[in-house]
């Protein structure tokens, strides 16, 4: 098991670089898909911009300090999606049902590993270097004191974002083995998740602010490094000190992901496609 | 190197239960070349499905080189080659050389032999061409040609091979069998062929199972198969009208506009004497006389004519 | 006109299949519509109005725009020009009648099963759970509707010119997705239009991208209702002749260019 988990990952880098050079290939129109993915993001900043500058900030934040969350929200999904797009319910359904998962089955390597290393989606690198750009001006811009302990911060948001909606993509996979048929409830929790992340969470009811804090930590994962960059507290549930739970909740997320596609391959072994 | 004993794979709900595969019990030895074949639906894919580990049984045992399947699955796919049919095992935007590249790596084979391999392999398949094109610009021929090399460059012991060459033209058909049968004399690798080609069957296995409806019907070698159905003769009739036509002792089997299909038993009535009824109970413009061939046996023990299983 | 109806019918039924996708549709749409909800809330404990649009206004853009999204970004943007560049399309060229008409009517039919089976439900969620600016006589949620239809008509005559992009590029995914972002701010999917500053403002508010969101929005609100409708049929007038000239150059080239 140990050992086959190893050579997935060491299998992992070859594969990357395979699919950066077929993207190359691919010319005007992967370049065009890259730059599209940034202005995308870019074209909310602004409308989120002019919102803020309409209304003086929210809940008591800036609009530099908003365009943090938003700019470290939209780098984290970016990650996200680079490492675990082919994951996505429609994508993955499609595999299941013209046999391509059987094909993977018959490898010996972590099918999960294969599968989101097999179709690397190079196009979200635009998200996320637009997603990086819009942080680090909002950075510059909120009066904070930029910092190596700043930047760290920001990595780390970016990250545990990035493997959370990794988390939440392989739950809905493992959804996916049960039900065949693609499912876009999950865009709720990735895209959806994303959005409210770009925000503060005060502004948000206790309710929703506690399933995103300790069901799912999209909302936790970037607000709380966040907190600590602008020098702010966050509102009871989601204060600063909580800053070294978000390993701990992504890493427990990420173990019931784990184990949720565990339960959905016995599924899918057990009863066929 | 195959060892299956009572092997069971039920599909749904108690109430609407669908028996896939029903009580399958074969021993194949190493180095065979057995056809597996059967009409859709028969259970075919879902047993090849079994012995690769992708499906788990519902009841009884099985082992492939010693392993047990749905067990130690990777372990086993690292000893199994498994082309599914239309399925591409390839990285379909990569450039042929590369998907072989990951191919090496995936299955760690040593760097040398894969050269070795590689280059015997673009020699004897026709690669050379097109190795630097992406796999999705390949022709279904030129594709399958690539899914085999895939397949058996880590050198599997056994080649689970699930209509490899569906939908190929006369001479990609013949490149891949031409390239499997040297494969096992050569190598000595045991090749289990999922097929609907009879051709196939004939060119290649010296051994046919057959399943229906989930159990095996019939088991044995292509020859003796040919024997059982040995005294057999089809009869081509071409009529100068389009008459109806009964002649004593044969079976219509067909008919389509001037054509008569009929079959006797040399047992029953001699060919000669078959021939004379025929032209004493119509006016024939031409005939032909036609030994059965394999597809007509293999319909033939689909539909339950046979007194009992060849087993 | 039979036939247009039929294919109409036939584009209706064809999207009311995917039922499965709809339920898990309206769930994604209804919590995108409680965050965007939670956004507006807390700016206006700031302010009263902005740019004429007060908390109700807000949350009713809110909520329409949560009834349109699906419709105007429907999931199917991009089979036109796949099917375009497959050569699958040319088939639809020797047909008899109107290649455009036959093609709008059955896109209509599929936006009006969108319409009839997405939009009702978030809105009438909204409307129990918040202050809406929802008309309550009959005459106002007709011309509500009407709106609405138009805004999906609009969307269908869009996503013709969008997609026929691919007649003359292979890397319309690229030019899509490049357009995309610009085209979703400006027709009012992330701010009000009302919001923009200066001749942007004026752009999204009477411009062609107002007839998606923007003027059903005002209508809603009993903003400038008939000017709102009169910039949806002027744009909805200009939309179909030039889809009709677009595809005249698409066809000539073709015949051409044997494409």
């Amino acid at each position: 098991m140990a050992e086959t988990h190893r050579r997935s990952a060491g299998l992992v880098p070859h594969l990357v670089a395979a699919t950066a050079r077929s993207f190359s290939a691919t010319g005007r129109m992967g370049v065009l898909q890259t730059l599209g993915a940034g202005v995308l993001v870019l074209s909310e900043a602004v409308g989120a911009l002019i919102l803020l500058d309409r209304f003086g900030g929210i809940g008591g934040w800036s609009a530099s300090e908003v365009l943090l969350l938003f700019g470290l929200a939209d780098a984290g999904l970016g990650i996200g999606m680079l490492a675990a797009d082919p994951l996505e319910p429609p994508t993955f359904s499609q595999l299941l049902r013209d046999g391509r998962f059987d094909q993977v089955l018959t490898r010996p390597i972590s099918p999960l590993l294969f599968v989101v290393s097999t179709d690397i989606q190079i196009r979200y690198v635009g998200r996320v270097a637009a997603g990086a750009v819009i942080a680090a001006i909002a950075l510059a811009t909120s009066g904070a004191a930029v910092t190596p302990g700043a930047v760290a911060l920001m990595a780390l948001a970016a990250v545990a974002m990035g493997v959370t909606v990794t988390a939440i993509l392989t739950i809905g996979a493992a959804i996916t083995m049960f039900t065949i048929e693609g499912t876009e409830v999950l865009n709720a929790f990735t895209y959806g998740g994303a959005t409210m992340a770009g925000w503060p969470l005060q502004i948000y009811s206790g309710a929703l602010r506690a399933v995103f804090v300790w069901a799912v930590p999209v909302g936790v994962s970037v607000y709380l490094p966040t907190l600590w960059i602008l020098g702010r507290d966050g509102p009871a549930g989601a204060g600063r000190w909580m800053l070294p739970l978000v390993p701990v909740l992504v890493a427990t997320f990420c173990a019931g992901a784990a184990l949720s596609w565990r339960i959905g391959l016995r599924r899918y072994t057990g009863i066929g496609a | 190197m195959i060892r299956v004993d009572g092997l069971s794979k039920t599909f749904g709900k108690r109430s609407e239960a669908l028996d896939a595969v029903h009580d399958v019990s074969f021993e194949i030895a190493a180095g065979a070349f057995v056809g597996y074949a059967g009409p859709n639906g028969a259970g075919k894919s879902t047993t090849v499905k079994m012995l690769t580990g992708v499906l788990v049984p519902t009841a009884g045992t099985a082992t492939v080189a010693g392993l047990v399947p749905w067990k130690h699955r990777r372990q086993l796919n690292e000893r199994t080659g498994v082309v599914f049919g239309q399925r591409t095992q390839l990285w379909w935007d990569l450039p042929l050389e590369e998907s072989f590249d990951l191919v090496h790596r995936l299955y760690r084979t040593a760097s040398s032999d894969h050269r070795r391999d590689l280059a015997d392999l673009v020699d004897t398949l026709g690669l050379g061409s097109f190795l630097g094109r992406p796999v999705r610009s390949l022709s279904l021929g030129q594709r399958m040609r690539a899914e085999l090399a895939a397949a058996v460059l880590p050198r599997p012991d056994v080649l689970f091979l699930d209509e490899p060459t569906i939908g190929l033209d006369v001479e990609a058909k013949a490149a891949v069998r031409d390239f499997l049968e040297a494969r096992n004399r050569e190598a000595g690798t045991t090749i289990v062929l999922t097929t609907h080609d009879t051709d196939d069957i004939v060119r290649l296995c010296e051994r046919l199972l057959i399943i229906d409806r989930g159990r095996i019907i019939s088991d044995g070698t292509v020859d003796a198969l040919r024997e059982r159905f040995g005294d057999e003769r089809r009869l081509v009739v071409d009529l100068a009208r389009d008459v109806p036509l009964t002649v004593e002792g044969a079976v219509i089997e067909r008919s389509e506009g001037h054509r008569r299909w009929l079959t006797f038993s040399t047992g029953d009535v001699a060919a000669p004497e078959m021939v004379a009824r025929v032209l004493r109970a119509a006016d024939v413009r031409d005939l032909s006389l036609e030994p059965p061939d394999l597809e007509d046996v293999i319909r033939r023990i689909y539909r339950g004519d046979t007194d009992q299983p060849l087993r | 006109m039979g036939a247009t109806w039929a294919l109409f019918k036939a584009g209706l039924r064809h999207q009311t299949s995917y039922r499965f996708a709809m339920v898990s549709g309206l769930v994604t749409n209804t919590f995108f519509g409680l965050v965007r909800t939670a956004v507006f809330l807390a700016v206006y404990r700031q302010r009263d109005e902005v740019a004429g649009l007060d908390l109700a206004d807000a949350i009713t853009y809110v909520w329409i725009l949560q009834a349109v999204f699906a419709v105007t970004w429907s999931p199917w943007l991009r089979e036109l020009p796949t099917r375009i560049r497959s050569g699958e399309w040319t088939a639809e060229l020797i047909r008899p009648g109107s290649v455009l008409g036959r093609h709008l009517a059955y896109d209509s039919g599929r936006t009006a099963s969108l319409l009839l089976f997405r939009a009702p439900i978030p809105l009438a969620f909204a409307a129990v759970a918040f202050d809406l600016r929802l008309p309550t006589s009959p005459p106002g949620i007709a011309v509500l509707l009407v709106s609405l239809a138009l805004a999906g008509f609009a969307a269908v005559c869009l996503r013709f010119l969008l997609g026929s992009i691919a007649f003359w590029s292979p890397d319309f995914r690229g030019i899509h997705s490049l357009v995309f972002g610009p085209v979703y701010l400006l027709s009012g999917f992330v701010i009000p239009a009302e919001f923009f500053p200066g001749p942007l403002r004026v752009f999204a508010t009477i411009g062609p991208l107002a007839a998606l969101l923007r003027s059903p929005v005002a209508v809603a609100g009993g903003r400038d209702v008939a000017g709102a409708i009169v910039v949806q049929a002027v744009w909805i007038g200009v939309f179909v002749v030039v889809c009709q000239w677009v595809l005249q150059r698409a066809t000539q080239r073709m015949v051409v260019f044997g494409g």
